[in-house]
């Protein structure tokens, strides 16, 4: 059993000191990542390397992380364009040195969020001292991005069953009762959750399920 | 607006996050209060609401599209404190669940969207509302602050990434508030929707005093701070002083940075030595642009409020 209560660390020191570790040691490597003078550029590519390593070793898919990298790409092309605007001379590496500190970083979390379920994630900030309410808070955001998504798509979807027009005005007020009506929903929901969450015994401390395997033996 | 990590500098990282985890943890300490055991629950599944509503996009013109941030909107039903969690909760889970937006620029991000863009865009929605009276009032208070609230946030990012060194100030401000100029606009006109909607069906919802806020003066004061700010922003290129002040400070600050024992920060700038031709004329046209927007922000406000009103049989 590898339950753990948020609230007690008397319960085995060692089970929650991987994920704690993983975390810090991600954060060091992004302050050492924004430290990194830009001309480096023997660092970068050790830097690569031992992500590459990493993500080898945890056995992630390279596509997932380029689909993850994509999320970049309008910073990069407003640095390109930046510089083709201004005609820069020294420009171009510094920009460069930019690009790369944002690929390494992004790099650096996907692999510590890659590397554990979700779960452990949050067990991990907890035990580095997050507040409580703002951890709980996370894992039940967690737990209902997906419902609210899949209302917003049945909304979406009924919307179009149902009328016929096409006009911009009355599709910015549809818009307009979207949002309010899923703020409703979303509101209305969380009484209904919270109920749910008294009547088996919730009494605001988050008990919390650290699934990592590798953790579970010591 | 919602930075990455690598752009910003590890000062502005830290005193961003020295400023925005402060306020985020008396916000939690103030919702812990008032909500008790509902706090988790209602916060989390509202952040998943805002989620959704940013899955919505409102036609912009010429084919392109934006999306409601929805900071204000969980503002205004969840109350100050509320809306700095929700979107700092929206935040934390964008970045260690779907690897978008930085862990070190966390601080930032927080100081941006939701200190700034949810909390302060409160202040104003709360101090504009008491101007106004009813529905009317309500609604374009609620255009008008979801509009600064934008504006203000990227004014605060420029600010960021130019403190950082990565770009320099002045481009950054004019590019940041040419974009947040659509994307403000799209804000506002979806608050006030979603605000004129919630008075359809729930006004209890919108009583001056169902959430626990901060006390008038302060919100005044606050709401205050962030219009002069974004006032003195776009009027600062018919002041030629203005814009040379705020260089000034800028190299105080770089100097006072460089006078640390440790110096961290060995950032280049790429475009250090910019000369973009025409770059006076642009801002002049923006600060027009930023007047007249404000101006058609109040009367598309005044006109959801008034001329949008549904058809009484329709509306149930």
């Amino acid at each position: 059993m590898t339950t753990s209560p948020l609230s007690s660390r008397r319960s085995h020191e060692g089970r929650h000191l991987v994920p704690r570790l993983r975390i810090l040691s991600a954060v060091i490597a992004l302050v050492l990542i924004a430290a990194w003078p830009t001309a480096g550029w023997r660092t970068f590519c050790a830097a690569v390397l031992v992500l590459a390593v990493l993500q080898v070793a945890s056995g992630r898919s390279w596509r997932r992380l380029a689909r993850r990298g994509v999320v970049l790409f309008p910073f990069v092309v407003v640095l390109i364009f930046s510089l083709v605007i201004v005609r820069s001379s020294n420009g171009i590496s510094a920009a460069l040195a930019v690009v790369a500190k944002m690929i390494l970083s992004l790099w650096t979390v996907d692999l510590l969020i890659s590397s554990m379920p979700t779960p452990t994630l949050l067990c991990g900030l907890a035990h580095l001292g997050l507040p409580k309410l703002l951890v709980a808070t996370m894992a039940l955001a967690i737990r209902y991005v997906e419902v609210a998504r899949d209302e917003f798509r049945r909304m979406a979807r009924a919307r179009q069953a149902r009328v016929i027009r096409a006009r911009r005005l009355a599709d910015w007020r549809d818009h307009g009762r979207f949002a309010g009506t899923l703020f409703l929903r979303s509101l209305a929901r969380s009484e209904r959750v919270h109920q749910a969450m008294l009547a088996r015994g919730w009494n605001g401390d988050m008990r919390l399920m650290n699934l990592s395997n590798s953790d579970s033996t010591s | 607006m919602h930075l990455p990590d690598g752009l910003i500098g590890l000062p502005v990282a830290a005193a961003t996050g020295a400023v925005a985890i402060p306020i985020l943890g008396y916000s939690l300490h103030q919702l812990q209060g008032a909500l008790g055991t509902r706090a988790a629950p209602r916060l989390g599944v509202c952040a998943a609401g805002v989620f959704a509503a940013q899955m919505i996009n409102f036609p912009v013109a010429m084919g392109t599209s934006g999306h409601l941030i929805g900071g204000l909107l969980a503002a205004i039903l969840l109350g100050p404190w509320g809306g700095i969690v929700v979107l700092s909760v929206v935040l934390l889970v964008q970045c260690l669940i779907f690897g978008d937006g930085g862990l070190l620029a966390y601080g930032a991000n927080v100081l941006n969207l939701a200190v700034i863009g949810s909390g302060g865009g409160y202040t104003i929605y709360a101090s504009l509302r008491r101007l106004g009276r009813g529905r009317t009032g309500n609604i374009v208070a609620a255009a008008l602050a979801g509009w600064f609230s934008v504006l203000a946030a990227a004014i605060a990012c420029a600010v960021e990434l130019g403190l950082s060194g990565t770009f320099p100030l002045r481009p950054t401000l004019l590019a940041m508030l040419s974009v947040h100029l659509i994307i403000g606009l799209v804000e506002a006109i979806a608050t006030a929707l979603a605000v004129l909607f919630l008075f359809q069906t729930r006004p209890d919802l919108l009583e001056p005093d169902a959430p626990a806020a901060l006390p008038v003066r302060w919100e005044g004061a606050a709401a205050g701070l962030m219009l002069a700010l974004v006032v003195a922003v776009f009027l600062a290129p018919w002041a030629s002083s203005l814009p040379d002040g705020m260089e000034w400070s800028l190299a105080q600050v770089a100097q006072a940075g460089a006078a640390l024992p440790e110096p961290a920060e060995t950032h280049i700038a790429p475009l250090a030595d910019y000369q973009v031709p025409g770059l006076a004329k642009w801002e002049q046209w923006l600060s027009v642009a930023g007047g007249v927007g404000t101006g058609i922000v109040f009367g598309i406000g005044w006109i959801i409020a008034r001329s949008l009103r549904p058809n009484p049989r329709r509306a149930a």
